[in-house]
């Protein structure tokens, strides 16, 4: 992990410092500058010499444990990535408990009724949460559910656990749409392939319930590439969560990342690409995990 | 599948979904307030607002954008403020000041018996330890230019502070009402050290609304300071919420549920009518010192031809770009940044209207066009030369639009150049040779017409972190604006800069569009709501109540 770590942290280091736009003209705003105070800001920023020595200088930092200070807000990064991330993780864990919850029975009955009315309910269901953009979708759910119909309030994150998970719904339903869709059609079509197999022919000959034999044993099967493109979506979720929160104005990591991309905040930027490569990490380590639990016949020496 | 299922259900999925979509012009009104409510202000009530992105630092040494503000004027304030909407100076923590003949020495009688939030009382230490902060190089304070002119400030007994300059400058009165000037506690920003400001901390002062939490990239609240030293009306809230919502549509969305109940500025303008159909909302404007421009790399060819630039400012069709996004009743435009509303604010109105009478307006002309730009023999130079401009707001979107079509009609092909908003911000504070044209903004800070002149189009403000996007050098007008200054007879310095503006204006180096003004959404539960020309440097909530 720690080569991979070390390569997007230079590769990132150089990306933002070759985008246009100066930190310390965007921190200063569009109002007047004083020029001995954006040179003192350059020096605080750590933005003098050449960009290799600044990166070098960085990392020096960074493996001690200090990330630096967002340029914008002033603030030590790892204390503020702290304080955002519990929000967007809430959200990322809501949107795939919902999409999960939500997809896979969706595509089990599916693949169990196959061409009937569910079926392609539930594909057009698909089709729409693949095509709306996530913003489109959030801002749409806004306009029904909040201005409309009043039912649920339009932004933010409440206050108190069951106002916060009233909050989160829209978004989260948002984000979710489109996991429901590709987790659904993917279940759909393993449990097609799985129903179709020899096992099952016999444990229908063997008189089992329909139940059982749906989820005991072509579901289970049909598991394995369930699981990889889910845990493969949570990335695409992490993408989703960077807009949703900014539509809906969440505090959460993804507004950050949205916020210090846009106004050249470095060391923000930084170190949530080098957290993000860690969790993607993680993930993928849970999901090789996973298909232990699920496959008996997979299984790690 | 069966495909033609698809074809024949998909449609009528997207009718319905247009349906629920296009409902969205009905509001579902919150409940209404009480019965027969009177103008009568009382205490009590809490509201939100709404701002469109994450305050820098609740420290006023930090504070200068257009979101920082509405906590900051609300939990310190400054010696003195912007009042008679902002035509005037008045006393603040300072109860009176005089300026010495030679407009090197400020004396200010400071307030006594004023309170911090925390019980303690401010004095004058606090009062000189606030200015040296913000002269404090070490601390790079975004507006410790403001007291660039100060040499020394102290105290010379319980109640006065002396300022002294080096030289006299006409601009440091409006400072003093800025958060240049705002008084903090001295023990509170010692303690606090580097955290000063941050949502962990947050921060104390004298002003009518204290400190209660500031969830990052969340919310700001504030609660009523009940022992505020301004007894003559309010503060009368119990306690306001500032909201971040960066999605524009999600701040009406707000408005449209009731939610959120006050926003300034941040209405883009092809949102007006959707808030001005909401029933519980009122929309009000209040002039600005602000303009909207098109302007160019005057140094560089063919740019540096003041025929070329004439014959561009007559192409482009201002009023009608200006009417489809600001309305009809759209102020006109002249050659000038300098609105009728800011020059009111210096000198004899009469000087001013006989000048503004008599600077061109550019108003379109394709004949004069044609005629002026064949006349400077640049044309062909001009091919191809780009456009920058940022689309996150209509208006200055539609005026690059409507300009690229305007020169496409005089034959020459101008290209857009693309930017965010931010890109746009490094451009106009650079080093002004990388662009060919652009669409800036630029408003005054104070209520003083220099302070559209001097920024703008003194050569010294062309090199990186001035506001010369124009990149403009003439010595006439540099010699003008310098001299004006150092002036501190009113007339005479209006006189001065009414010479600058004749000068600019007949070499066209901006192509002004328009002079926007601040939209002011408030729902109709709440009373005393009014927002000023320069409502970011002022205490926006002490006066407001809920009906």
């Amino acid at each position: 992990m720690v080569p991979v770590l070390l390569f997007v942290s230079f590769v990132t280091f150089g990306l933002v410092r070759l985008a246009p736009g100066d930190p310390v003209l965007i921190v200063l705003g569009g109002r007047k500058v004083d020029p001995a105070t954006a040179d003192t800001l350059r020096h605080q920023f750590g933005l003098i010499g050449d960009p290799f020595s600044q990166y070098v200088a960085w990392l020096g930092r960074a493996i001690q444990g200090d990330l630096g200070n967002s340029y914008r807000l002033r603030q030590d990064v790892l204390g503020l990535i702290g304080d955002r991330l519990p929000l967007t993780i809430q959200l990322i864990v809501l949107a795939i408990v919902i999409a999960v919850a939500v997809a896979i029975p969706l595509g089990v009955i599916q693949a169990h009724r196959r061409d009937s009315a569910v079926d392609y309910g539930g594909s057009l269901v698909a089709l729409i949460g693949l095509s709306a953009p996530v913003y489109f979708s959030a801002i749409v759910g806004v306009l029904v559910f909040a201005v409309w119909l009043g039912w649920l309030p339009a932004f933010g994150s409440g206050d108190g656990p069951l106002d916060q998970l009233r909050h989160l719904i829209l978004p989260s339903v948002a984000l979710a749409l489109g996991t429901i869709a590709l987790t659904s059609r993917m279940t759909r079509s393993a449990m097609i392939e799985a129903l179709s197999s020899d096992y099952i022919e016999a444990a229908r000959a063997k008189g089992l319930p329909e139940r059982t034999i749906l989820v005991k044993h072509a579901l289970r099967n049909a598991l394995i590439p369930v699981v990889t493109v889910t845990s493969l979506q949570v990335g695409f979720l992490l993408v989703g969560s960077v807009l949703v929160e900014t539509t809906l104005g969440l505090g959460g990591l993804g507004s950050l990342i949205t916020d210090s991309i846009q106004n050249r905040d470095y060391p923000v930027i930084q170190a949530s690409v080098l957290l993000l490569s860690v969790a993607f990490s993680l993930l993928n380590l849970l999901t090789d995990l996973l298909y232990a639990v699920i496959d008996p016949r997979i299984r790690y020496a | 599948m069966n495909t033609l299922w698809l074809h024949r259900r998909l449609p009528i999925t997207a009718v319905v979904l247009a349906l629920l979509v296009s409902a969205c012009g009905t509001s579902a009104s919150p409940s209404p307030g009480s019965p027969g409510s009177d103008g009568t202000p009382k205490q009590g009530g809490s509201i939100t607002i709404a701002i469109e992105g994450e305050p820098a630092s609740m420290d006023p040494a930090f504070d200068y954008d257009f979101v920082s503000g509405i906590a900051v004027s609300s939990m310190t304030e400054g010696l003195l403020k912007f009042c008679e909407n902002d035509t005037k100076l008045c006393p603040s923590l300072a109860e009176s000041w005089t300026v010495s003949p030679d407009g090197k020495t400020y004396t200010l009688k400071i307030r006594q018996g004023v309170k911090f939030h925390d019980g303690t009382t401010m004095t004058v230490d606090d009062v000189v330890f606030s200015l040296n902060r913000i002269r404090d190089p070490d601390l790079a304070s975004y507006v410790g230019w403001m007291l660039g002119h100060v040499s020394d400030v102290k105290s010379t007994d319980a109640s006065t502070v002396v300022l002294t300059l080096d030289a006299p400058d006409a601009l440091l009165e409006y400072a003093l009402a800025a958060t240049a000037a705002h008084v903090v506690s001295k023990k509170f920003v010692e303690a606090n050290g580097d955290k000063y400001g941050t949502p962990e901390v947050g921060s104390i002062g004298t002003g009518p609304y204290k400190f209660v939490e500031w969830k990052s990239g969340d919310h700001q609240k504030l609660a009523r300071f009940d022992d505020y030293w301004d007894t003559s009306a309010g503060p009368y809230l119990d306690e306001f919420t500032i909201k971040i919502l960066p999605e524009p549509s999600t701040r009406v969305a707000g408005l449209q549920t009731g939610e959120i109940d006050w926003i300034i500025n941040n209405i883009p303008s092809d949102q007006y009518a959707t808030v001005k159909a909401i029933s519980n909302v009122d929309l009000t404007f209040t002039d600005s010192y602000y303009g909207e421009w098109i302007t160019f790399n005057t140094q560089a060819p063919p740019f540096d031809n003041v025929k070329a630039r004439q014959a561009m400012n007559y192409a482009f069709n201002k009023k009608a770009v200006r009417e489809l996004f600001y309305g009809a009743d759209a102020d006109p435009t002249k050659a000038t940044l300098v609105n009728p509303t800011l020059w009111a604010t210096l000198g004899d109105a009469a000087a001013w209207q006989a000048a503004w009478d008599e600077l061109p307006s550019y108003d379109y002309d394709e004949a004069m066009a044609r005629q002026l730009l064949d006349e400077s023999g640049v044309k062909d130079q001009l091919q191809n030369k780009e456009i920058a401009y940022y689309e996150s707001t209509p208006s200055i979107k539609g005026a690059a639009e409507a300009f690229i079509d305007a020169m496409g009609k005089l034959g020459v092909t101008i290209k857009a150049r693309k930017v965010t908003y931010q890109e746009s911000v490094a451009l106009q504070f650079g080093e002004h040779n990388d662009y060919d044209i652009i669409v800036a903004s630029w408003g005054s800070d104070f209520p003083d017409p220099s302070g559209n002149l001097r920024p703008n189009f003194a050569s010294e403000n062309s090199a990186a972190g001035g506001a010369n996007v124009s990149n403009y050098h003439n010595a006439e007008v540099d010699r003008l604006l310098a001299e004006q200054n150092a002036l501190t007879d009113k007339n005479e310095r209006a006189k001065l800069l009414i010479e600058a503006q004749k000068i600019i204006a007949a070499d066209s180096p901006i192509i002004v569009t328009a002079y926007p003004g601040w939209p002011l959404a408030v729902n109709k539960r709440l009373g005393g709501a009014f927002a000023s020309s320069l409502w970011y440097w002022d205490s926006l909530f002490k006066e407001i109540y809920v009906k």
